[in-house]
């Protein structure tokens, strides 16, 4: 396994493990969690049209960024190495077209297609790298994708009536003696 | 978090497994790697100063000759070599001798004067020329080097 295969898996596995610690430290840590303001339906969907939104809206803020991040970062990786392979892909099957015509055109000699055919081979071996790498990026995004919709489903928060009328709950309204003179006293606990 | 773990390492087992698969072809050298070199070329200088006619003689043997048409001759010496420049003449027959007259071969250099030395080092190689339904006049690999050196006087 080459350098950069080794180093792309590795670097989208760290970024894949963070993210799921993320999720963990934001499942215990009550003080990320607040009151949802919107349904669990919208934070689904928002979820479905990209990863870790769901999650930041319901208030689950480090597990939506964590989400969010790698998200974009898998598919910047395989965007990139989406259009890397595809250039150099080009590039490699026009060398090939051209060895292979070496041996009909006329007067073509042997040292010239052997340093092609050297030149194929490493073409062909960093091929096989971006193609790795590209895959990878896409599992990866697809995976973080998957996780991220499981976990809009069943982890985040219910934004029910009940919660709402929690809310309502906080907000204190009783009457009150300001400066001798008889009012309404309004105070909320956040 | 058990279920979780679970579920990442059987996605990152997945990610590996697909990571490392290929989808382009191996690049090929099998129609090339027919063609072979021919061997123990040896090149002599021959002086005739009655005549004045010095010539070069270069043999050497080519063990398969399938699909051999013919030869061909480069030569070259160490200036002409780092301008790039090599000069090549096909023999037209599958005989594995050739006299070159050194007159032409040094003038095909570029030398019309004797030079301040008065021996010139003179680089050869041979190569077979292919012609089958694969191969359309391809030249082959070449053969070792051989030097022959010439006497001006």
């Amino acid at each position: 396994m080459s350098r950069l295969k080794a180093v792309s898996i590795t670097g989208l596995s760290v970024l894949l493990f963070f993210s799921t610690l993320g999720v963990t430290f934001a499942q215990n840590e009550s003080s990320f969690v607040r009151a949802a303001t919107v349904s669990k339906r919208e934070a689904v969907v928002l979820s479905v049209l990209f990863p870790g939104l769901g999650q930041m809206t319901v208030g689950q803020k480090t597990k939506g960024v964590s989400f969010f991040l790698a998200g974009v970062a898998s598919l910047a990786v395989f965007v990139n190495g989406n259009e890397d392979y595809k250039t150099k892909l080009e590039t490699y099957n026009r060398d090939k077209t051209t060895l292979s015509a070496m041996a009909t055109a006329d007067r073509k000699n042997y040292e010239d297609a052997f340093k092609l055919y050297t030149n194929l081979k490493s073409q062909n071996k960093r091929l096989d790298d971006l193609h790795s790498q590209r895959n990878t990026a896409l599992i990866v995004a697809g995976v973080v994708y998957a996780y991220n919709i499981v976990d809009a489903i069943f982890f985040t928060p219910t934004s029910n009536e009940s919660q709402r009328s929690e809310i309502r709950k906080n907000i204190i309204v009783e009457s009150a003696l300001v400066d001798r003179k008889p009012g309404i006293l309004v105070s909320t606990r956040f | 978090m058990r279920k979780i773990l679970l579920f990442l390492a059987t996605s990152l087992m997945i990610t590996i497994a697909f990571g490392c698969s290929k989808d382009n072809v191996a690049p090929s050298f099998s129609t090339y790697s027919q063609t072979k070199k021919p061997v123990n070329l040896v090149a002599t200088f021959f002086k005739n100063s009655v005549a004045k006619t010095d010539s070069i003689r270069l043999t050497w043997d080519m063990t398969d000759t399938t699909s051999v048409t013919n030869y061909l001759i480069s030569w070259s010496d160490s200036s002409n070599f780092d301008l790039g420049n090599v000069r090549e003449a096909y023999i037209n027959t599958l005989k594995t001798t050739c006299t070159l007259q050194t007159t032409n071969v040094l003038k095909s250099m570029g030398y019309t004067t004797v030079p301040d030395t008065l021996q010139h080092v003179v680089y050869f190689t041979v190569s077979a020329l292919y012609n089958n339904s694969n191969l359309v006049n391809f030249v082959g690999p070449r053969s070792v080097v051989d030097t022959a050196t010439v006497n001006w006087k």
